[in-house]
């Protein structure tokens, strides 16, 4: 979410740093690529921290969702929650 | 009468040679009274004595005072006998000034009066009606007032009556229908109510009638087609209504009809073109209909036709070109019809036509060049289609001065011929479908041109591709004219206007100034707005007073010349008069005003350009209606920028000097206090709560789970802090030289203030294409390190299989309780939600839905008003805004959007928002998200005209108006002009919508004085006011009935009260208000989902605006830690507490 908002923010910054000197046609597939540059990165990001570290023969980050799910009593950190490795994490944290 | 003055006469000369006057002609004595009187009472001491006029001034010093003798000027006498009598008195401007005597009535014998064109006030004395022989009266050109004497009416012997140019009043009497021998009656320019009265009928000798610019109504009466001498009649600016009567066919005699300025309706009556002497027909601005009768060419001495504003429609009538003598037609602003090429068979007599404003339509056909004593031709405002290729003769049309075809839907390119003419002076093409190229070469040749109007020569509605049709009117310029400005057409030699705005034109303003009199010295208007060009504004250019220059919306840079508008000797004393404009505002201008742009009184420079001024403004131009809502360079971010820095400075010093000094040295001596000291000491145990789960677990075995928790929390909000380090250092140590960098070389201005070091601002391939690979390197660094994170996890993880195996916590014992009987904290579980998670579809969506729009409608508001002040409001109320939008932003995010996300929830359903699941934290966090940046972005890209507010609201019509010289007279056999008129001409055209490639500047220029002032809050005020209010808290419950403490422990947020033991609950003595709140699931000690929301929208702030605009990053990095220690302080002091109250 917050890379795709980074990137359709800095779209219009780039369209206007190209546009203004080679115009429209000049500068149109900006707001056609970077809006569509999250779905690269992401890609690049899992390849970085999925697949580099097996090439390097350490051992990929475990999922530890199916244990998770098992302690339904816990309250859990949203930040986690809001990370695929606590997917199956459905509360938040409150002090009452 | 005759025998009496050559009695008169003889006697004059008599007494010339005898010297004995007096002897030989008795003046009457009341007759030197009645003159004496007219003498005193307007003030003739004051008189003054036209040299070129016979007589000599008034003297009744002496005995023997003879006014005919002495010969005094304005006196005509009348000799009967030994005696003589004045029979003319005429003083014509000779500054008198007052009333008119009653005593005027012993000039028995006068038959001329004639005082206009003096200073007489006052009513005229009726007495004038006993002067029975009076034949003329003219009193025009005074200030009399009050009514028309009736008694004039009895004035058997007057034939002319001149009473207009005075403030008269009330009707016309009736008296005057007595007034047989009447042959010209001017009452014209008083204030005459009444109708026109049907006794005009009698007057059967009356050869004209004025009585023009008074208060009229009625009808006209068909009476006056009895006058069968009558010649003119003028009656324009009265209201009179009703239709034309039929009565012209008698009046054979009739040369001039003006009544226009009237109300007259209905259709022209037929008998109008049986007055077959008639020559000047003006019955312009009414509201007459029909159609033209085609019968006008019959009528044979017609020679001017005015029409113009009124509602006749239907075709020009083909029989117009048998009327051999008309001269000039104007029918413009009337709703006629029908295709111009077949109505153009006109008289070849023809000097001026004006069709203008109607709804004509087809093509000019070719044999307009027919018409070759044509002066003038104005076609402006109808529906004209086709080209101009071979209309204009150029050998034929040697008289043409003025073509004027502004406002029609004309294709093809201009022809090279039209400038070719001889004699053309102005030519006017505005908003039509015209296509490039101009025939710049024809065009320079032009020695005669003084008018070239040739703004949007391609916006005419049928020629715009709108870009939201059915939604917007704006449009875009298609196939704009290329090639630029040609800098020959600036140097036409007798040009006086060139407007070429709204065409699209590319390239520079040219630079013609290499010689001082590259630019001709007649040039005083030009306008070269709504196009695409770049560069500077030549020298030259900047250095001459225009009556008009208008270079706004283009993209023109540098800054202002020290001597802007210094060279005013080039508008000629006449045009002086005419007030100046000067308009240059949405351009890329920089740097500071020059002081000679107040020499403009009308002026419009400061919006969208990036000038400096003082502190105050001073400087800046004051006839300029931005002026005081403008932000001058970066001022208005400077200054919260300065203030930030040095409390940045200021806390960094005092954290780091406490913490060392806890730590250290410090608390070994007894130079601090030791109550300072051991406050250090808490707030330091405070904040160290929860960093080390297993520690914090097995110490606070009371209530492990609470602190486990806690610091699963911490550990995740750190990693974001971390994360957020991270980036604003990428922003600061990478994006922020490499700003600086570029904006010395790709900066749209000159001048970037504080915006040199953002990505405002810039233009090109090269920084594009670097920003683009930086700014892609910092996402893949952050995108990394998120995952990192989340991958590495290990202490959440390590909590919940403690947890699991730990047995029931007491936060689980509590709760099962379901009333907590102490403050210590709860950790609410599974258990309590069971209910709540079977919530149906139906009810999740309405709360989601809910929550949403009433979010987005709230802050789209508050930012939509905000912008509208950035944009309209004068400086104070900017910086208002800026501060109040910042606190909205902190208490929506901490309060307002919360609440209402729980208040949403406990309307549906029993309060638990984890109800909703995990897609409803993601939905929270899209919203923050939404609500920081999405919505204020969106907002100024919809509303600010530095974006696309004029792609969804059409841009204001652009007028412009030029002055030229219209042949007002003609000499009659040569068709010469013999006088000319000063006309304005007004043009207008719609342009079209071109982006300026500076939204995203405004994003910046906009939103970071407002994120910085939310910086200042978060970071300083917020913890600040915190604090002292827990100070003061624990002051004032030494009284806890008190007001101020009431008042202290509703604002003091929860995690901040003191909590009691957990025996002092059951103890009758502990005061009540100690008691922390029983449950209530809006007063929460904490809620990590906030301060996520919270972290998260940092941090996202610091990748969007902070990124642009590094210094922000620095601002809301310190906000992120100020945040977070202060949370860390407040809960950790509340779980200390909690444990040592168990």
């Amino acid at each position: 979410m917050l890379v795709t908002l980074c990137c359709w923010f800095y779209t219009l910054f780039l369209f206007d740093m190209l546009g203004d000197a080679v115009g429209f046609e000049g500068a149109y597939w900006v707001l056609i690529v970077v809006p569509l540059t999250p779905v690269v990165l992401y890609m690049l990001a899992l390849l970085l921290v999925h697949v580099i570290p097996r090439l390097d023969g350490a051992e990929p980050p475990v999922r530890e969702a199916s244990r998770d799910s098992e302690l339904v009593s816990v309250t859990v950190s949203p930040l986690v929650q809001s990370c695929k490795c606590s997917s199956d994490r459905k509360s938040k944290y409150v002090l009452y | 009468m005759l025998n009496n003055a050559r009695r008169g006469v003889w006697v004059v000369l008599i007494c010339l040679l005898l010297g004995k006057s007096n002897a030989l002609c008795a003046f009457s004595e009341t007759e030197l009274e009645a003159l004496q009187d007219i003498y005193v009472t307007t003030s003739g001491q004051n008189w003054v004595w036209p040299p070129d006029t016979a007589g000599i001034p008034w003297n009744f010093t002496g005995n023997d005072v003879n006014p005919c003798l002495a010969n005094w000027q304005g006196v005509n006498c009348t000799y009967a006998g030994d005696s003589c009598y004045v029979n003319a008195l005429t003083l014509r401007s000779h500054n008198m000034v007052g009333p008119l005597p009653s005593s005027i009535e012993q000039l028995s014998s006068l038959t001329i009066l004639d005082l206009s064109g003096n200073f007489l006030s006052n009513t005229i004395p009726s007495a004038v009606g006993n002067l029975v022989e009076l034949r003329l009266v003219r009193l025009e050109l005074n200030r009399l007032s009050g009514t028309i004497p009736a008694s004039l009416g009895y004035l058997s012997e007057l034939y002319e009556v001149d009473m207009g140019f005075n403030s008269l009043s009330g009707t016309l009497p009736d008296s005057f229908s007595r007034l047989s021998a009447l042959k010209g009656l001017d009452y014209g320019i008083n204030s005459i109510t009444g109708t026109l009265p049907t006794w005009f009928g009698t007057l059967t000798q009356l050869q004209y009638i004025d009585g023009e610019k008074n208060l009229l109504t009625g009808t006209i009466p068909e009476e006056i087609g009895q006058l069968t001498v009558l010649r003119a009649i003028q009656l324009y600016n009265n209201y009179l209504t009703g239709p034309l009567p039929d009565i012209f066919a008698t009046l054979a005699e009739l040369t001039s009809v003006q009544l226009e300025f009237n109300g007259l309706s209905g259709s022209l009556p037929p008998s109008l073109v049986q007055a077959q002497s008639l020559t000047y027909m003006y019955l312009f601005h009414n509201d007459i209909t029909g159609t033209l009768p085609g019968m006008l060419g019959t009528m044979p001495l017609l020679y001017d036709l005015q029409l113009y504003n009124n509602l006749l429609s239907g075709p020009l009538p083909a029989g117009l070109a048998n009327a051999p003598k008309l001269a000039n037609i104007d029918l413009h602003r009337n709703h006629l019809s029908g295709a111009l090429s077949g109505a153009l068979q006109l008289p070849l007599s023809l000097l001026d036509i004006d069709l203008g404003e109607n709804w004509l339509t087809g093509t000019l056909p070719t044999s307009l060049s027919r018409l070759i004593h044509l002066n003038e031709l104005q076609l402006q405002d109808n529906q004209l289609t086709g080209s101009l290729d071979g209309v204009f003769n150029a050998s034929l049309l040697s008289s043409l001065t003025i073509i004027q075809v502004s406002g029609n839907e004309l294709t093809g390119s201009l022809p090279a011929a039209l400038f070719q003419l001889p004699n053309l002076q102005v030519f006017g093409a505005v908003g039509n479908c015209f296509e490039g190229p101009l025939p710049v070469t024809s065009m320079c040749a032009s020695t005669t041109l003084r008018v070239l109007a040739l703004d949007g020569l391609r916006s005419a509605s049928t020629c715009q591709r709108k870009l939201f049709p059915g939604i917007s009117s704006s449009h875009v310029i298609t196939r704009p004219f290329s090639g630029g400005v040609a800098a020959c057409l600036l140097q036409i030699p007798n040009l006086i206007t060139l407007h070429l705005s709204g065409n699209g034109l590319t390239g520079t303003v040219p630079n013609i100034c290499s010689t001082p009199t590259a630019l001709p010295p007649s040039l005083i208007d030009l306008s070269l707005s709504h196009n695409a060009l770049t560069g500077t504004i030549p020298k030259c250019i900047q250095e001459r007073h225009w009556l008009n220059l208008d270079l706004s919306y283009n993209r023109l840079t540098g800054t202002l010349d020290p001597a802007f508008a210094a060279n005013s000797s080039i508008i000629d004393a006449k045009r002086v008069i005419t007030s100046t404009t000067l308009t240059i505002d949405n351009n890329r201008l920089s740097g500071r005003i020059p002081g000679g742009v107040n020499g403009y009184e009308n002026l419009t420079m400061l919006t969208s350009n990036l000038f400096s001024c003082a502190l105050d403004k001073s400087d800046l131009p004051t006839a300029d209606k931005d002026r005081l809502n403008y932000q001058c360079g970066s001022d208005y971010l400077n200054l919260p920028y300065y203030v930030w820095l040095a409390l940045a400075v200021v806390l960094v010093t005092v954290v780091s000097t406490a913490w060392w000094g806890e730590k250290g040295a410090v608390s070994n001596t007894n130079c601090v206090p030791a109550t300072w000291r051991q406050s250090l000491q808490s707030a330091v145990t405070w904040i160290q709560v929860g960093f080390t789960a297993t520690e914090d677990t097995r110490s606070n075995s009371d209530c492990p789970g609470v602190h486990a928790a806690y610091h699963a929390v911490l550990h995740d909000f750190n990693k974001v802090a971390a994360i957020a380090a991270l980036c604003a250092v990428f922003t600061v140590l990478v994006l922020l030289p490499l700003y600086v960098g570029l904006s010395s070389q790709y900066s749209t201005v000159t001048h970037k203030y504080a915006w040199i070091v953002s990505a405002a601002y810039l233009s090109g391939v090269p920084p594009g294409v670097t920003v683009l690979v930086v700014l892609l390197v910092l996402m893949l660094t952050f995108l990394f390190t998120w995952r990192h994170a989340c991958a590495h996890a290990g202490p959440v993880r390590g909590l919940h299989s403690e947890r699991s195996t730990s047995g029931p916590s007491c936060a689980d014992q509590q709760l099962s309780d379901k009333q907590p009987t102490s403050g210590t904290p709860v950790v609410r579980t599974a258990d309590e939600r069971v209910a709540a998670t079977t919530l149906s579809f139906a009810t999740r969506t309405a709360v989601y839905v809910t929550y949403v729009a009433v979010n987005f409608a709230v802050v789209a508001g508050v930012n939509t008003a905000y912008v509208y002040v950035a944009l309209n409001q004068r400086g104070a109320a900017f910086i208002a805004a800026q501060i109040l939008l910042s606190l909205f932003k902190l208490l929506w995010n901490k309060f307002g959007g919360v609440y209402l996300v729980r208040y949403v929830t406990s309307r549906m359903t029993v309060y638990d928002d984890t109800a909703f699941g995990r897609g409803f934290e993601q939905l929270k966090v899209f919203v923050a998200l939404c609500n920081n940046i999405a919505i204020p972005c969106l907002v100024v890209a919809i509303t600010s005209p530095d974006c696309f507010y004029h792609a969804f609201t059409a841009a204001p019509e652009v007028t412009s108006s030029y002055e030229y010289k219209q042949c007002y007279t003609y000499e009659p056999v040569s068709h010469g002009c013999t006088s000319f008129v000063m006309k304005t001409g007004t043009t207008g055209y719609s342009p079209p919508f071109a982006y300026s490639y500076q939204c995203s500047a405004s994003f910046v220029t906009y939103y970071a004085p407002a994120f910085l002032y939310l910086c200042l809050t978060a970071t300083f005020l917020s913890p600040l006011a915190q604090g002292l209010m827990y100070v003061l808290h624990r002051r004032a419950a030494t009284a806890p009935g008190s007001l101020w403490y009431r008042l202290l422990n509703i604002l003091l947020p929860p995690s901040l009260k003191p909590l009691p033991s957990q025996d002092s609950s059951n103890s009758t003595d502990a005061p009540a208000n100690l008691v922390t709140p029983a449950h209530n699931p809006f007063q929460p000690y904490f809620d990590a989902a906030v301060l996520q929301v919270n972290l998260v929208t940092y941090l996202a702030l610091i990748l969007t605006f902070g990124a642009v605009f590094p210094p922000l990053s620095a601002a809301l990095v310190l906000t992120v830690a100020a945040v977070l220690c202060s949370t860390r302080l407040k809960i950790g002091r509340l779980l200390t507490l909690s444990v040592d109250n168990r």
